[in-house]
């Protein structure tokens, strides 16, 4: 029988270190797709979510509610990446601006992952941020809000505008 | 997938859904940091209110007084926020990695809510999360200037003997 998330902790606290790798394997999927996307670097998010893992690794023992390890561990991911884009945005302002990217070109429109992820890129982040949650991640409002810190009606309101800029781009990539 | 994705975008994040193939080298690399820093600490059982006001005090005391030459030892940081309607407050931020179960604030009065939070030098994000689901920043504190996703949070600088 596959144990819980609050049993595998439990069992890390009561010193089976390597019992983590079940919490590893059981979530890298999902976590390694949010943060690649929100970075759109896969060396940048291996590097967030190695980090956000050792994180929440060392705060186990004050994390009381081990059954709902993805919901906390999501929270410690998002900042991660916040932390990275912020650096990022940081390093940009001393570089010299580059040329805006060229989008990746395609007979069959917007739908391959390439594309998709050219498409998302042209997001701003916190746009970004809650479309991946909602739309990718399937999370409720109410949990993007416990994890975000943004509250719900400006959680929606990210989510029609970036909704919107989507179209459009998607309308320029079909109609050029 | 959510219902509320206009028709029109669902291949597109058809492409989006595709997750990453497992990261063998990685697990690796976690599992030996695991192993580094051993087995996490357990936090404490619940122990009463005033007990923990007057424990937070003596190790703020304590920890002013030992301060040894040469080290950049960690500070006793007060936080204090006015919240007379919340029920309960906490403070999440790069110091307990934004847990909110991690560092409640405890009533002091009707109105204020405090905690102690040892920080050792450095710079921190925070921001203090009031019945679990509203956060706003610290009113006495500057706020973040890098924080660009909308949740309110505040910056604190403790400031090292070398700086």
């Amino acid at each position: 029988m596959t144990p819980t998330d609050g049993e595998v902790i439990a069992r890390v606290l009561a010193g089976d270190v390597d019992a983590y790798g079940i919490i590893v394997d059981r979530y890298h999927g999902r976590f390694a797709r949010f943060a690649t996307r929100m970075l759109g670097s896969r060396e940048d998010a291996e590097e967030a979510l190695q980090d956000a893992l050792i994180r929440a690794y060392r705060a186990l023992g004050a994390y009381q509610h081990r059954e709902r390890f993805a919901a906390w561990f999501y929270r410690i991911l998002v900042n991660r990446c916040r932390s990275v884009l912020a650096q990022r945005q940081r390093r940009r302002a001393v570089e010299e601006p580059t040329a805006d990217q060229d989008s990746p070109t395609s007979d069959a429109g917007f739908v391959g992952r390439e594309q998709a992820t050219w498409l998302l890129s042209r997001l701003p982040a916190d746009q970004r941020e809650v479309f991946l949650l909602r739309y990718v991640e399937d999370l409720s409002y109410a949990d993007i809000a416990a994890i975000t810190g943004v509250g719900e009606s400006a959680l929606k309101m990210r989510v029609k505008r970036g909704l919107e800029q989507l179209r459009q781009l998607l309308r320029q990539g079909n109609d050029g | 997938m959510a219902d509320d994705l206009p028709p029109e975008l669902e291949a597109f994040v058809t492409g989006l859904r595709t997750t990453p193939s497992a990261n063998a080298a990685l697990r690796e690399r976690v599992l030996a940091s695991a192993r580094g820093l051993g087995v996490p600490r357990r936090s404490r059982l619940p122990v009463p209110r005033s007990l923990l006001i007057g424990l937070a005090a003596v190790l703020a005391v304590l920890v002013l007084r030992r301060h040894p030459e040469g080290r950049d030892p960690a500070r006793p940081v007060p936080f204090v926020l006015m919240a007379p309607k919340a029920v309960r407050v906490s403070i999440v931020g790069d110091f307990n990695d934004w847990d909110q179960a991690a560092t409640p604030l405890q009533r002091a009065g009707e109105h204020t809510w405090w905690v102690v939070v040892n920080l050792p030098p450095g710079r921190y994000r925070y921001s203090f999360v009031l019945d679990g689901t509203h956060w706003v920043a610290d009113p006495a504190a500057p706020r973040a200037a890098d924080n660009d996703f909308g949740a309110e949070s505040s910056v604190v600088t403790i400031v090292g003997k070398g700086s």
